[in-house]
């Protein structure tokens, strides 16, 4: 199996690596310290069998990355914390999750897990292609060569990521080669406001705001001091 | 009785191969005090969302040195932070001084 390590923790990268590559079962194992990056590999390099993955990475979590991969890739999840099992086996192709610090017995329990685990119990969650026609609601961006649509409404937060946007939507998350400017010019809706220089958000989707933040889905997106007077404004304040 | 670092959970993990061992420590040398200033610096500018991140991170080398109360101390502290509450920050403080002291003396 060709595998691949996701952590911004050199540390952890280092454990893994070593326990990678004591074991028969892996030919080889790369590294990678941001989900960004990983994720620039895989579009070229879609022959990755294994996806040891870090939950906690600033930022760009391990669900952001694999709401956001367009791979076959069975992913043996690693964190922290315990408590994030649960959450994990909501997705298919999460085969296993290693508590950290992780020990070679286990790491070898979790690769014999993904071993056994058949390609066609992993269900096919690929986003859907370039249609025959398209609406004014319809925002199409390219994902690993590929033309995606995004439905304009469900994007919850647009979040700036240095030559990449990260989309984030219901259902799914995109990482596109753009700008906030850029896609801020393509969704122009009175729902949708920048709120920091790194983030755009959809007012509809705000569940609650707590001192300098607001919260949408899971994300906690920083609210920058001079942005929070406009947000204050477009609320519907009693 | 307070609880010291130690090297068990390392040896555990190097399984008697004292190059990988060696390697283990100097990225922690190397690792750990960065981590802790980007932890500072998050703190002064009052980016507890962000320092939560950090004290996350940190706590793998908190459980690598075999501090449990310091971990379960972590965890309360990330989540602490997370609802803005920075109550914690100088008992977390010397669960970092403790771990420096140690690797300074390996």
């Amino acid at each position: 199996m060709n595998c691949i390590i996701v952590d911004d923790e050199e540390l952890a990268r280092a454990i893994i690596h070593q326990f990678a590559s004591i074991d028969t079962h892996i030919s080889e194992s790369k590294e990678f310290d941001s989900g960004i990056a990983a994720i620039k590999y895989l579009n070229t390099n879609p022959k990755v069998d294994l996806i040891f993955l870090d939950i906690h990475m600033p930022g760009f979590n391990g669900f952001d990355f694999i709401q956001t991969i367009n791979s076959e890739a069975k992913i043996i999840l690693t964190t922290s914390d315990k408590n994030f099992a649960i959450k994990a086996f909501e997705y298919d192709a999460i085969v296993d999750y290693l508590v950290k610090p992780i020990t070679l017995e286990r790491f070898q329990k979790a690769i014999q897990k993904a071993i056994d685990k058949k390609p066609s119990e992993i269900k096919d969650d690929s986003t859907e292609e370039l249609p025959v026609s398209s609406s004014k609601d319809d925002l199409f961006v390219n994902v690993d060569r590929k033309l995606i649509k995004i439905d304009i409404p469900t994007i919850q937060v647009i979040e700036a990521k240095g030559d990449y946007i990260l989309i984030k939507t219901e259902q799914k998350n995109y990482t596109v080669h753009s700008t906030l400017k850029k896609i801020q010019e393509r969704i122009q809706r009175d729902y949708f406001i920048k709120i920091h220089r790194s983030y755009i958000i959809n007012i509809k989707e705000i569940i609650d705001i707590k001192d300098n933040s607001v919260l949408i889905s899971k994300n906690v997106i920083p609210i920058s001091r001079s942005k929070r007077p406009e947000l204050m404004q477009r609320l519907n304040l009693l | 009785m307070p609880e010291k670092p130690s090297l068990d959970t390392i040896n555990k993990i190097a399984s008697g191969d004292n190059e990988f061992e060696k390697r283990l420590l100097s990225i922690i040398k190397r690792e750990l005090p960065q981590e802790i200033e980007q932890l500072n610096e998050n703190f002064a500018a009052s980016n507890y969302i962000k320092v939560a991140e950090n004290v996350h991170k940190l706590n793998h080398k908190i459980n690598i040195f075999g501090l449990e109360q310091g971990s379960r101390k972590a965890v309360k502290f990330e989540n602490e932070l997370r609802s803005g509450n920075i109550e914690m920050k100088s008992e977390f403080d010397a669960i970092l001084e403790k771990m420096t002291q140690f690797i300074n003396t390996i």
